[in-house]
């Protein structure tokens, strides 16, 4: 029978969420002035064809290579100087090369979040500035999440909150780090009994809350109009069961993973107007996950509204 | 005003913190007990499966009615109702009057934990759970659809030839229920004057358990602590 009846997977769904825009995310330290609108589309892909079953890394015949594809349209809006608004909204397509699973595509979730800038001084030759942001993410279509890993997105309400520090040379270089919990509430699958580690009698599933940590290397070059930054970041899950042998992932898994990314964004002029960006991100190890690499492209336009 | 809406901030928090953590996700089949409309008095003469005759387990005479030996059962029927713990009270709600419904509910669950297919080796061929060494990798068994088909199948008639042997000295001996002996001692369930000697549901147990752990070695102590809640339910 070899692998053909046996269909797996991995789960990406956390993916679409995380890898949110980069132009100007929740997690970044940057702050439009009051008035200021950027608009951003960004579009990622990651691939996989290895994936980790617990922490057992599997090939699957069934899958072949995995990918997850994502347009976001993206507004972030200065309702004052020091309070940001982002809202988010990703399509999101999937697909694999092998096996008998077909992809899905359409939209994911809706995401509202509100930066705060909290702190702001000089020490030495640079700036301090801590943030705080807070953030709700709900989907926004009617997605089957138990359909892992081609699901758009876990199917869960998401509340996240943030706390992110930066310290900035006045020549480019910068330090950030960030940390947030990720509260997730529970999904619905289309059948009403599961396994995790026991029996539940339920279509209802509770998709595991988790911790990101993110620190961050950067710089801005050519009287800033260059930005470039290196960043590590880790997602824990706090609960969740592994994928079981050689079966489906699904929401109630434990998802950890650790991601370096690399990243870079030109402004053609100092104030406002078009800039550009382009990402690479790979995971260097994980849970419960998909061995993904891949890169973003975005699109952003920045203008006075009021 | 800053300060104002920061309050505001985390007030949503924590209301969304407490509305979502509190969900409990049920971990049982939702089943309460119900009255039988009948009997079956002569379910003892039905056709049996497995065996070729109704007494082909032996059971020994009970205690006659008045002797001091069944006096003594009682007394000590009533001290341990007068003792229930609340986990024995639970586990008689769990069961219900019908515990074939939670042994069918465990054997689905088992059947559920073992149905993973072995995974292959380095050279692309599949080993085999060997029943000898359950806990060896693959685990025995590899509970796949025919295998829990069969396994259900055992459960059943199992349960079944043991009831109507049960039935058959129910109504040989016809010892009349604890609470029909002794006003002062409340039945857990519906009173449908049905004779107690054998229990029904030690039957039921007993034979569920052997057959499971047979079918799923692995959970010989899980299955012998579940047959052993069983007798909480019993009085």
């Amino acid at each position: 029978m070899k692998n053909h009846f046996r269909f797996l997977g991995l789960l990406c769904a956390s993916l679409g969420i995380i890898t949110i825009a980069h132009a100007q995310t929740p997690l970044d330290g940057l702050m439009m002035p009051k008035g200021e609108i950027c608009i951003a589309l960004q579009y990622d892909q990651v691939t996989w064809d290895r994936y980790w079953e617990g922490s057992t890394i599997r090939v699957n015949q069934n899958i072949g290579t995995f990918t997850r594809q994502m347009g976001m349209p993206m507004i972030v809006g200065g309702i004052t100087d020091k309070i940001n608004v982002i809202l988010s909204l990703p399509y999101v397509k999937t697909e694999a090369s092998a096996g008998q699973l077909t992809g899905v595509q359409g939209i994911q979730d809706l995401g509202i979040s509100v930066k705060a800038l909290l702190v702001e001084k000089s020490i030495g030759k640079g700036k301090l500035t801590g943030f705080s942001n807070l953030s709700f993410s709900t989907p926004a279509s009617n997605y089957l999440s138990d359909y892992m890993p081609f699901s758009l997105g876990f199917g869960a309400n998401e509340l996240g909150i943030r706390a992110i520090g930066k310290y900035e040379l006045d020549k480019g270089p910068y330090f950030r780090a960030s940390y947030s919990y990720l509260h997730r509430g529970v999904t619905e699958a289309e059948r009403d009994f599961y396994y995790t580690d026991q029996a539940y009698y339920t279509a209802k599933m509770d998709v595991p809350n988790a911790f990101l940590g993110q620190v961050t290397l950067g710089s801005w070059m050519f009287k800033k109009k260059l930005r470039v930054e290196a960043s590590l970041t880790t997602i824990k899950s706090t609960s969740g069961d592994d994928i079981r042998v050689y079966s489906m992932p699904q929401p109630t898994n434990k998802v950890d993973f650790d991601r370096v990314e690399g990243f870079a964004q030109y402004y053609f002029k100092t104030n406002g107007g078009f800039g550009l960006i382009a990402s690479y991100q790979k995971a260097i190890s994980g849970r419960n996950m998909g061995q993904f690499s891949g890169y973003g492209l975005g699109i952003t336009y920045q203008f006075k509204a009021f | 005003m800053k300060k104002y809406s920061y309050s505001i901030l985390l007030l949503v928090i924590f209301a969304f913190l407490g509305s979502s953590c509190v969900e409990d996700l049920p971990t049982k089949y939702e089943f309460t007990g119900y009255q039988f409309s009948n009997l079956d008095a002569n379910a003892g003469q039905w056709k049996l499966v497995l065996h070729t005759s109704n007494e082909q387990i032996p059971l020994s005479t009970p205690a006659a009615s008045g002797s001091a030996e069944l006096l003594k059962e009682l007394a000590d029927v009533k001290e341990m109702q007068s003792k229930a713990t609340s986990a024995q009270r639970e586990a008689v709600a769990y069961w219900t009057n019908n515990p074939l419904v939670r042994w069918n509910e465990i054997a689905l669950e088992l059947a559920t934990k073992y149905n993973l297919i072995p995974a292959p080796n380095p050279d692309g061929s599949y080993p085999v759970p060997d029943p000898a060494n359950p806990s060896n990798y693959p685990k025995f068994p590899y509970s796949h659809p025919p295998y829990t088909s069969r396994m259900l199948a055992h459960l059943s008639v199992a349960q079944y030839d043991g009831l109507i042997m049960a039935w058959h000295y129910k109504y040989k001996f016809k010892r009349q229920a604890p609470y029909q002996l002794d006003s002062q001692i409340k039945s857990a369930y519906e009173n449908n004057g049905l004779f107690s000697y054998p229990s029904d549901g030690a039957v039921i147990a007993t034979a569920s358990r052997d057959v499971l752990t047979a079918m799923f070695p692995l959970e010989k102590e899980f299955l012998a602590q579940k047959a052993r809640s069983i007798w909480n339910r019993l009085l």
